[in-house]
C-alpha cells in the first residue's frame, strides 16, 4: 500500500498543493445551515466534521460553532428530508451550507459505475448522468421513456404496435457494420439481446427492454465518457447502467401499483371519398385500357346506372381507417415486497401488464417476477443475486410497406365504395367479410386490396417470449480499503413467433408471394443464451483527510450465443390448417442464423482526488473478442484519462452565489467489437447443389479485421447556482471514429462485390445540455422546470478511398454515406423546384428528358433534375437529400406541486430531421386502382395546368413516384409526451393516485401518420416511415399504495 | 493479502486462456472454418458440388450478356438501367449485371478446392480412389477453365489466379492476361493439368451417388454437371485455329457419346424436326443432346433468372425480348422452298405472348400457372449441336468442305451416304458407322436436316481453285455463324462465334493455319481476304438492332477490343 501513498503524495507535490496543509492546532469554525428557498435557517441539522468525535446540531438560527484540531477536514451536514452535504473546510473559518431537499425534481446524487458499485455526485469526475427512482414517474410503463430525460440520449418511439417500445441511441451513429446500440448493463451484467426485427412478422421490432419494469428501477446511469472505457470494445456507443430495486431498510414494505388506461389511435391520413375516388379510377383506367368501354367493363361502378344489378356492391361509403382502430385497454400492475433483517434482505416484485393496441387484433401482455436478495454471509463476505423471469405474449399485425397485409395501408388503399361485409342483392349486410374474389374464385380486378377488417380480425401474428435473467455475485471485503467482487450472469431468451394469413376459406384477403399464396404460414423461433463473468478488486482510501485514492482492477468474460430459425410456406388445404406441416411442399422456405460471439476484457482504473478540489483519473482496458480477425492483433488497448476541477471547493469556496462549479475534461477511447464473428474469418458455407450438399467459399476473408476504434474528447461542466435551485450540466464532445468496418467495393476479380475492411473513419461532434430549475420550492408549493438540448453532427471522414457508399432498399430508396456528409443520408432524385411538373407538352419536349429505357417525359410528368446532363433520368442523377439526424432534440418538462397535488408535463422535440414518407409515396403514386390521398386531386389533368402533383398513369412507366425528394419531408416536431395530475396522500406512506394523458398533441408539418417513428433498432433505417402504427394517444388512471 | 489477489487473477487468466484459440473462434456449426476443411473425405465431394453451384449462379448471366451484345436480344422498357447500359455499351462501373464476379467466384472456389484436395491426398491417399481423385481434380480444373474461357470471351482479359487468394489486397500480385494468353493457359490446364494430374479426369457421379443403379433418365444428368474436356478443348483450339485438334476432340466427344452414353450426341432422328424444342424443357429427352447442363429446382431454392427476365406473364419482370433482326433470321430460312424455320422459329425460340414478343425457348417448361414463377428452367452450356458446329468449323478450316456441309445440312444419313462394308465411303471413313447408322432413329440427320431446312453452302463444294477454296472458307465461316445464331439462339454462343470469325480473318491474324493454300498461291493475303471485311460485316449486323446513330456499329468496326465488355478488374 505504500506505493499508493507515495504516488498520491507525489501527485500532490507536483501540483503544488502541499501549501494547503494548515498547521494550526486549534481552528474555530462557524457555520450556517440553510434550506434553499428564502434562505431559511435549518434548526437541528447534524454537523459532523472529520476528527471531531461528536456531531453537533445547529441552533434555531441554523448556526453551529466548533473547535477543530485542523482546518483540513471535511464537513458533513445532514437533516431529515435533505441530502447529506459534504465539503472540505479548506482553511475556512465560516461556512454556509445550503442543503438540497431529497424531493428536488430531476436531481440525483448517486451514479452507477462499472464494477465499483456507485459514486456520489461529489466525486463525479466524468460525463455521467443518472436518474433515480424518485424521478421515474409512476405512470411510466416502458423504461425507454425514462431514458429521454438524459441529455444526449435520443429516444424515438418505434410505433404504436404494442410491445415495440422505443429506439434509443447515444451521440449519433458511429458505425456501418457493428452494433450501434448503447451497451445496457443490468445489475452489473452486460445485457446483449438479439435486436433484429422479426424475420416473419413484417416490421415487428420488439423492445429489448420489455422484461424490465420501470417500477423496479432504482437507478439508471449513462456513461458517455472515460468510464465507458472499462467496457473496452463494448463501450463505443455509451453505456446505460441499470440497477433494479434492492431492499435498504430492515422493515418489511409492501407496495402495490396499478393503472388502467386506454390507447386510442391519434392519426389517420386523408384519403379520397367516393366521388374523388371514382374520378381517379376513370382517369387512371384510361391510361391502362385503350378505350372507355374496356375500362367500364372492369369498373362498372363508373357508370351511374341505377338499374345495374350489382350496384349494391359499390354503393358504400366506408371509412376504412376508422374500422381498423379500436380503443385498446391497458393495465400495468406490480406488487412489491421488500424487507429482511441484518443478515438477509430481499426485494420481490410480481407483475402483470397488458397493453391492448389501438389497432384491432393487437395486444401485448407480460407476466413477470423478480427477486433480489442481499445476504451478509459474514462481516466480510456478502452475497447478492437477482432473478428475473418474464413471459410475454404478443398479438400483432404486420407493418411495413406490405400493401396486402399491413392493415394500415390496406385501410388507406381500399376504395370507400366497397363494403366491409358481404351484402345480398337487397343491400343487407351478411356476417362474412366482403370477399375480393368472384364466384369462380378469381380475384376481382377492381377490388384487389385486402379487406382491412378481415386482416385485423383474421390474420394471426403472435409472439411468445420467455426471458430469464439470473445473476449472482460475491463480495469479499478484505478490509476497509480493499474489496473483491465476483459476479456471474446468465441470460436466456426464447422466442416463438407464428404467422398465419388465411385466404382459402376466407376470400377477403389478397394472396401473397406473387399471388400464389392464398394462405400463408410462417413460423420462427429464436434462442439467445449469454453468460458473463466478472472478477474485480477495488481499493479506496483517503490519506491525511485530503488525498482520496481509488483504484480497481478486473477481468470479465462474455460468451454469447444466438440462434434464429424461421420457415414459411403457403397454400394449406384450407384455413383451418394453420401449421407448416400442411403447406405445399414447393412453397417451403427456410431461413436462419447462428451467431456465436465471445469477449474478454481486462481493465484497470485509478483515481486521485485532492481535497475535493482536483481529480484525476485513468482507465485502461485490454480487450479481445472473437470478431477480431485471426491474423490481427487479438488484444486491443483502450486508455482513457480525465481531470476535473471542482472550483466551488477551491477558489469559489466563499462565493455563495455559486453552489457548485465543476469543470471536467476527458479523453477516452473505446472500441466496437459487436459485429459478427464470421466477418473476419476464412470460411466455407453450405451451398446446396440440387439435393447434394456443397461447400463454397464465403467471399474473400479479411482476417486482419480489428474492432472499430473511437477517441472522444469531452469537455463538460456541472453548475449549481441560486442556492442549488438551478442545476446545469453541459458537455461538448468530439469523437473520432476510426477503423470503421465497411464493405469496401473490391474489384470483381475477388469473386465478390465487396470485402469488409477497417477502411472508414468518421467524426461525431455535439453539445449536450441539461438544466433543472426549481422556480419555486417551498414547503407547500413547488414549481420545477427542466430541459435537455442535444445536438449531434456526424460526418464521414473517409471511406477507404471511395467517395461514397450507397445502400439501396428494395423499394428503390437508398441512403448514402459520403465523405464530408452525415452517415446514412437519403439519396435520390431531385425534383426541379421551380417547375416540379411539366405543365405543357412544349415544356416537356424542350427538356428532352427520357428514362434509361428511352421513354420521353411528357406533360404532366415529374420534372426531375438531370444532374449529369445526359438527358437521361436514372440513378446516376441521384443526390444527397439530407439526413434523418435532427439538428437538435431533447425534452422539456415541468411540474407544479401544491401540497399533495402535482401537475406535470413532459414535452419531446426534434428539430431539423428529415423523413422518407414511404406511406405517402405509396398513397400518391397514382399508378393503380387503389385509393389515394386527397392530395392527388391536384394531379395534372390538362395541358397547361400548373401543379406539383403529376398525372395519374397506370404502372407509372415514367417513374414519377420513384424515390426522390418528393417523399423527403421535414419531420421536426414538438410533442406533449405526457401530462399527469396526481395526488399524494402523505399520511398514507406516500400513496398516490394519478391520471395521465400521453401523446396529447403533436405540432409538426410532417404529412405522415406520426413524425416520431422508427422501423427497427437499425440506425441505417432511421427516418424511414414504412407504415408503422402511430404512437397511441393514451389516457390512464392509476394508484400506488404503500403499506 | 496481495498474494491472494494475485493468485485469484492468475487463476482467472489461466482459465480464460486455456483454450484461447477456440474461445476466439467459436464454432457455430453454420460455417466451416478454413482450418477445419477438409476434415473428412466426404467434404471433398461437397467442395466439388460447391464449385458446381458457383457455376449455376453465373449461368444465366452468361446467356444475358451474350444476347444483349449480340444481335438476338434487347431490353424492354421494364429493364433496369444496368441492363440498358450493357446493351448500349455504356459505362459499366459498378454494374452488377455485367460484373464478372461470378466467374471469379468459380475460379476462387476451384483454386481453393484444388489446394485442399492435393493437400488432403498427400496426407491420406487411400480414402478416395485414384480415379475419383483424378476425376475431382480434373473436374475442378475444367470448371476453372470454363470460367476463364468465358472471361476471355466476354471481357477479353482476366486476372490469372493459380492459387487460392487467402486475403484481401492480394489481387494486385497476379497478372492480367489478354485473350490469347488466357486461351493458351486454359488449353494447358486441360491437357497438362496441375501437379501431374490432367484436367481430363472425370467422376462417375451416378456410380458415386447412386451405387448399384444403372444409367437412366432419373440420374443421367448428374454426369453432365461438369464440362467435358473434349468440349472445352474443341472450343479452345478453335480460337487458336488449331482445326485438327478441334476435329479430334469433336469426334472423340461424339464417339464417347455414342459408345458410352447410350447413343448420345449424334444429331439423330430422336430429336428430329418437331422434337427439337423439347431439348429445352424436357429433361428426360435431352440426354442425347446435352453434355454440360445445369439444372435447377425451385423447391430446393435453386433458381435462375431466365423465366423472370423473359416471360411477360405475371409475376415475371420481362426485361429482355428478342430483336427484330434475330427474329427475321428465322423468317428467311427455307424448307423445301417454303419460307420459315418451322421447328426453331416462331412458337419455339420466340413467340407472341400477351401482345409482345418473348424469348420463348426456355419458358416452355414453365408455362403453366403453377410453374410460371418457379424460375428453374435448365441451362445448357454445351450440347451436341454446338459440338457439331465446332466440327463443321474445324472441317472448313481444314478445307474438308464435303464433310463440313454434310454435318451442317442433311447429315450422313440425310445425304444418303451408306456404309460400304464396315465403313462409310471416303471422305467419311473416319466416322464409325455404328454411330451414324444410315437408318433408324440413330441415323445422323445434320444440324439443318434435323429441323427440315434446306441445305446451305453447297456452292463451296465446287471450289475450282485454291483461291476459291480460301474464299469459300470465309463464306462458310459466315454461314456457320448464321447457323449458330439460329440453332443456339439465346444460348450464349453466337456473338462469340462472330467475334471468333472477326479475329480469324482480321488483317493481323495468325494465318499459319492457311499456309497450305497461301503458299500455293504465293500470296500471304490473296484478294485481301484478311482485313476488316468480316469484322465490319458482323459489326453492321449487330448494329442493325440499335437506333440509327448509336455508334455501336462503328465502334465494333473500329477495333476488335471494342467487342469485349470493359469492366475494371484490377485494383
Amino acid at each position: 500500500m505504500n506505493k499508493f501513498k507515495i504516488s498520491a503524495l507525489c501527485i500532490a507535490l507536483i501540483l503544488g498543493m502541499v501549501a494547503g496543509y494548515a498547521q494550526t492546532t486549534t481552528w474555530n469554525l462557524e457555520g450556517t445551515i440553510l434550506e434553499p428557498y428564502y434562505n431559511n435557517p435549518v434548526e437541528g441539522a447534524i454537523v459532523s466534521i472529520t476528527g471531531l468525535k461528536e456531531s453537533v446540531k445547529t441552533d434555531k438560527d441554523g448556526k453551529f460553532s466548533v473547535k477543530l484540531a485542523s482546518s483540513t477536514g471535511e464537513i458533513s451536514v445532514w437533516f431529515p428530508g435533505y441530502y447529506t452535504s459534504k465539503q472540505p473546510i479548506s482553511g475556512r473559518k465560516t461556512i454556509t451550507v445550503i442543503l438540497i431537499p431529497e424531493e428536488k425534481s430531476g436531481y440525483s446524487e448517486n451514479m452507477l459505475l462499472p464494477f465499483k458499485g456507485s459514486t456520489n455526485i461529489r466525486e463525479k469526475q466524468t460525463n455521467l448522468f443518472s436518474i433515480q427512482k424518485k424521478d421515474i414517474s409512476i405512470n411510466k410503463t416502458d423504461i425507454e421513456q425514462v431514458f429521454s430525460k438524459i441529455p444526449g440520449l435520443q429516444v424515438i418511439g418505434k410505433s404504436g404496435m404494442p410491445g415495440e417500445g422505443s429506439f434509443f441511441g447515444i451521440r449519433g451513429t458511429n458505425t456501418f457494420t457493428a452494433s450501434s446500440s448503447p451497451l445496457i448493463v443490468v445489475n452489473g451484467i452486460p445485457y446483449m439481446p438479439d435486436m433484429n426485427e422479426s424475420g416473419i412478422i413484417g416490421g415487428f421490432s420488439k423492445s429489448v427492454l420489455n422484461s424490465l419494469n420501470p417500477r423496479d428501477i432504482q437507478n439508471i446511469t449513462v456513461l458517455k465518457g472515460s468510464d465507458a472505457t472499462l467496457y473496452g470494445s463494448l463501450g463505443s456507443n455509451g453505456v446505460i447502467m441499470i440497477e433494479t430495486d434492492k431492499a435498504v431498510d430492515l422493515d418489511t414494505k409492501v407496495e402495490f401499483s396499478s393503472q388502467l388506461g386506454v390507447d386510442l389511435n391519434q392519426s389517420t391520413m386523408p384519403v379520397m371519398g367516393v366521388k374523388d375516388y371514382k374520378n381517379y379510377i376513370s382517369n387512371v383506367s384510361l391510361t391502362k385500357y385503350s378505350d372507355m368501354a374496356s375500362a367500364l367493363a372492369s369498373f362498372p361502378y363508373l357508370v351511374d346506372d341505377q338499374t345495374y344489378y350489382y350496384k349494391y356492391l359499390y354503393n358504400n361509403n366506408t371509412n376504412w381507417q376508422n374500422l381498423i382502430y379500436t380503443p385498446g385497454i391497458t393495465t400495468d400492475n406490480v406488487l412489491k415486497i421488500k424487507g429482511g433483517d441484518e443478515i438477509a434482505k430481499y426485494d420481490i416484485s410480481i407483475g402483470y401488464k397488458n397493453k391492448g393496441g389501438q389497432m384491432v387484433g393487437t395486444n401485448y401482455s407480460k407476466y413477470y417476477c423478480r427477486a433480489n436478495a442481499d445476504v451478509n454471509l459474514s462481516r466480510k463476505i456478502s452475497f447478492n443475486s437477482s432473478i428475473m423471469m418474464s413471459y410475454m405474449d404478443y398479438s400483432l399485425q404486420e407493418q411495413g410497406i406490405l400493401e396486402n397485409t399491413n392493415p394500415l395501408l390496406a385501410a388507406m388503399k381500399k376504395g370507400p365504395i366497397f363494403s366491409a361485409y358481404d351484402k345480398d342483392a337487397n343491400n343487407n349486410l351478411l356476417p362474412s367479410y366482403a370477399s375480393i374474389r368472384d364466384a369462380d374464385g378469381n380475384l376481382i380486378e377492381n377490388n384487389s386490396v385486402s379487406n382491412p377488417l378481415a386482416l385485423v380480425n383474421k390474420v394471426t401474428a403472435t409472439d411468445q417470449d420467455y426471458d430469464i435473467q439470473i445473476n449472482a455475485g460475491l463480495n469479499y471485503k478484505m478490509n476497509d480499503n480493499i474489496s473483491i467482487n465476483g459476479i456471474m450472469g446468465l441470460y436466456y431468451f426464447f422466442s416463438r413467433q407464428n404467422f398465419f394469413m388465411p385466404g382459402v376459406t376466407e376470400t377477403s384477403i389478397m394472396p401473397l408471394s406473387n399471388l400464389l399464396a392464398n394462405n400463408t404460414v410462417r413460423s420462427a423461433q429464436g434462442v439467445t443464451f449469454n453468460t458473463y463473468f466478472n472478477l474485480n478488486a477495488n481499493y479506496k482510501k483517503t490519506f491525511n483527510d485530503i488525498h482520496l485514492v481509488k483504484a480497481s482492477i478486473g477481468a470479465q468474460v462474455a460468451i454469447n450465443n444466438n440462434e434464429y430459425n424461421a420457415a414459411s410456406g403457403y397454400n394449406t388445404a384450407n384455413d383451418y390448417y394453420k401449421t407448416l406441416g400442411y403447406v405445399s411442399s414447393s412453397s417451403r422456405n427456410y431461413y436462419g442464423y447462428l451467431n456465436a460471439w465471445n469477449w474478454m476484457n481486462y481493465n484497470a482504473n485509478a483515481q486521485y482526488i485532492y481535497n475535493q478540489q482536483l481529480a484525476f483519473g485513468a482507465n485502461i482496458s485490454v480487450d479481445a473478442s472473437s470478431s477480431t480477425g485471426t491474423d490481427a492483433t487479438l488484444f486491443q488497448v483502450y486508455p482513457a484519462v480525465n481531470a476535473t476541477w471542482m472550483a466551488k471547493n477551491s477558489i469559489l469556496k466563499d462565493v455563495n452565489t455559486i453552489n457548485k462549479l465543476n469543470i471536467r475534461a476527458e479523453y477516452s477511447t473505446t472500441g466496437n467489437s459487436r459485429y459478427s464473428s464470421s466477418l473476419s474469418k476464412y470460411y466455407y458455407v453450405s451451398k446446396v447443389f440440387n439435393e447434394l450438399s456443397g461447400l463454397t467459399r464465403s467471399g474473400i476473408p479479411n482476417t486482419k479485421i480489428v474492432p472499430e476504434f473511437n477517441q472522444t474528447f469531452n469537455l463538460g461542466t456541472d453548475v449549481s447556482v441560486l442556492n442549488n435551485r438551478l442545476d446545469l450540466t453541459a458537455d461538448v464532445y468530439y469523437t473520432k471514429n476510426s477503423n470503421l468496418i465497411m464493405p469496401v467495393s473490391s474489384t470483381s476479380s475477388y469473386g465478390t462485390d465487396y470485402v469488409y475492411a477497417n477502411a472508414a473513419s468518421a467524426e461525431n461532434k455535439g453539445v449536450e445540455l441539461g438544466a433543472q430549475f426549481a422556480v419555486i420550492q417551498t414547503k407547500d408549493l413547488k414549481w420545477y422546470v427542466g430541459a435537455t438540448v442535444s445536438s449531434n453532427k456526424s460526418d464521414v471522414l473517409s471511406l477507404g478511398g471511395q467517395k461514397n457508399m450507397v445502400m439501396s432498399m428494395s423499394d428503390g430508396s437508398a441512403v448514402i454515406s459520403e465523405v464530408g456528409n452525415s452517415l446514412y443520408s437519403f439519396y435520390g432524385l431531385q425534383v426541379d423546384e421551380s417547375n416540379p411538373v411539366f405543365s405543357t407538352s412544349d415544356q416537356a419536349k424542350n427538356a428532352k428528358l427520357r428514362t434509361a429505357a428511352g421513354k420521353y417525359y411528357q406533360a404532366g410528368d415529374m420534372h426531375f433534375v438531370d444532374q449529369n446532363n445526359d438527358s437521361i433520368i436514372d440513378d446516376r442523377d441521384r443526390i444527397n437529400l439530407g439526413s434523418a439526424n435532427p439538428t437538435f432534440f431533447g425534452t422539456i418538462n415541468t411540474s407544479i406541486q401544491y401540497k399533495g397535488f402535482e401537475l406535470s408535463a413532459n414535452f419531446g422535440y426534434s428539430l431539423g430531421n428529415k423523413m422518407y414518407n414511404a406511406v405517402r409515396r405509396s398513397m400518391e403514386s397514382m399508378s393503380d386502382f387503389t385509393n389515394q390521398l386527397v392530395s392527388v386531386n391536384n394531379r395534372w389533368m390538362s395541358e397547361g395546368q400548373v401543379t406539383s402533383m403529376p398525372r395519374a398513369s397506370y404502372g407509372d412507366p415514367l417513374g414519377n413516384s420513384q424515390f426522390s425528394d418528393r417523399w423527403i419531408e421535414d419531420a421536426s416536431y414538438l410533442k406533449l409526451k405526457e401530462l399527469t395530475l396526481s395526488y399524494n396522500f402523505k399520511f398514507m406512506n406516500g400513496t398516490t393516485v394519478y391520471i395521465t394523458g400521453e401523446n396529447l398533441f403533436t405540432i409538426t408539418r410532417y404529412l405522415g401518420l406520426d413524425p416520431e417513428n422508427m422501423y427497427s433498432y437499425d440506425t441505417s433505417l432511421r427516418g424511414f416511415d414504412y407504415g408503422k402504427v402511430a404512437l397511441p394517444r393514451s389516457f390512464k388512471v392509476g394508484f400506488n399504495v404503500k403499506l | 493479502m496481495k498474494k491472494l489477489i494475485y493468485s485469484i487473477f492468475a487463476l482467472a487468466i489461466a482459465v480464460s486462456f486455456s483454450s484461447c484459440s477456440d474461445f476466439f473462434n467459436p464454432d457455430t456449426s453454420e460455417i466451416l472454418l478454413e482450418k477445419d476443411y477438409v476434415g473428412d473425405y466426404t467434404e471433398l465431394y461437397s467442395g466439388y458440388m460447391g464449385i458446381a453451384s458457383a457455376v449455376k449462379d453465373v449461368a444465366d448471366q452468361e446467356l444475358f450478356l451474350e444476347g444483349l451484345r449480340g444481335d438476338f436480344m434487347e431490353p424492354t422498357s421494364n429493364a433496369p438501367r444496368e441492363i440498358w447500359d450493357v446493351y448500349n455499351h455504356q459505362d459499366l462501373t459498378n454494374n452488377s449485371f455485367a460484373s464478372p464476379k461470378g466467374y471469379y467466384n468459380v475460379i476462387m472456389n476451384a483454386n481453393d478446392y484444388l489446394a485442399h484436395i492435393f493437400a488432403y491426398h498427400k496426407k491420406d491417399s487411400t480414402s478416395i480412389s485414384d480415379t475419383n481423385f483424378k476425376g475431382m481434380v480434373g473436374g475442378a480444373l475444367r470448371y476453372k477453365v470454363w470460367a476463364y474461357l468465358q472471361l476471355a470471351k466476354i471481357y477479353g482479359e482476366a486476372v490469372y489466379l493459380d492459387e487460392p487468394v487467402t486475403s484481401y489486397g492480394e489481387i494486385s500480385k497476379y497478372p492480367v492476361l489478354k485473350f490469347d494468353d488466357i486461351i493458351s493457359k486454359c488449353i494447358s490446364l486441360v491437357e497438362n493439368g496441375t501437379n501431374g494430374v490432367t484436367g481430363k479426369g472425370d467422376v462417375d457421379w451416378i456410380a458415386a451417388l447412386f451405387p448399384g443403379q444403372t444409367l437412366g433418365d432419373a440420374n443421367w444428368h448428374w454426369n453432365k454437371i461438369c464440362p467435358r474436356p473434349e468440349c472445352l478443348l474443341a472450343e479452345l483450339y478453335l480460337y487458336q485455329n488449331n482445326f485438327q485438334k478441334t476435329k479430334e476432340n469433336c469426334i472423340a466427344f461424339i464417339k464417347r457419346g455414342g459408345e458410352q452414353e447410350n447413343y448420345s450426341y449424334q444429331i439423330n432422328l430422336s430429336e428430329y424436326n418437331g422434337e427439337w424444342q423439347k431439348m429445352f424443357y424436357l429433361r428426360t429427352s435431352m440426354r442425347k443432346e446435352n453434355s454440360f447442363l445445369l439444372f435447377y429446382d425451385y423447391s430446393l431454392h435453386q433458381t435462375n433468372r431466365l423465366v423472370n427476365y423473359y416471360s411477360n406473364t405475371y409475376p415475371n419482370s420481362y426485361y429482355l425480348k428478342p430483336t427484330i433482326v434475330g427474329i427475321n433470321r428465322f423468317k428467311v430460312q427455307t424448307a423445301s422452298g417454303v419460307v420459315g424455320d418451322t421447328y426453331r422459329g416462331t412458337g419455339v425460340t420466340y413467340k407472341e405472348v400477351n401482345g409482345d414478343t418473348v424469348i420463348y425457348k426456355f419458358l416452355q417448361g414453365n408455362l403453366t400457372a403453377d410453374k410460371i414463377y418457379t424460375n428453374d428452367a435448365s441451362i445448357t452450356l454445351y450440347r451436341a449441336a454446338e459440338m457439331h458446329m465446332f466440327l463443321v468449323e474445324a472441317l472448313v478450316g481444314l478445307g474438308r468442305f464435303q464433310e463440313a456441309l454434310t454435318f451442317l445440312n442433311k447429315g450422313i444419313s440425310g445425304a444418303g451416304i451408306k456404309p460400304v462394308g464396315t465403313a462409310f465411303p471416303a471422305p467419311f471413313q473416319e466416322y464409325p458407322t455404328t454411330l451414324y447408322l444410315a437408318t433408324g432413329d440413330k441415323s445422323n440427320s445434320g444440324i439443318r436436316g434435323r429441323v427440315n431446312l434446306d441445305a446451305v453452302g453447297v456452292f463451296a463444294l465446287n471450289s475450282a481453285s485454291v483461291l476459291d477454296t480460301l474464299v469459300n472458307m470465309r463464306r462458310l465461316d459466315s454461314l456457320i455463324v448464321e447457323e449458330a445464331s439460329l440453332e443456339l439462339a439465346g444460348e450464349g454462343k453466337a456473338y462469340y462465334a462472330m467475334n471468333r470469325m472477326a479475329r480469324r480473318w482480321s488483317s493481323n491474324a495468325d494465318r499459319s493455319w492457311a499456309s497450305h493454300w497461301t503458299n500455293a498461291l504465293g500470296n500471304s493475303n490473296p484478294n485481301n481476304l484478311w482485313g476488316s471485311d468480316v469484322q465490319n460485316t458482323w459489326a453492321a449486323k449487330i448494329g442493325a438492332k440499335y437506333t440509327k446513330g448509336s455508334g455501336i456499329t462503328s465502334s465494333l468496326q473500329s477495333s476488335l477490343d471494342n467487342w469485349f465488355m470493359k469492366y475494371k478488374i484490377s485494383e
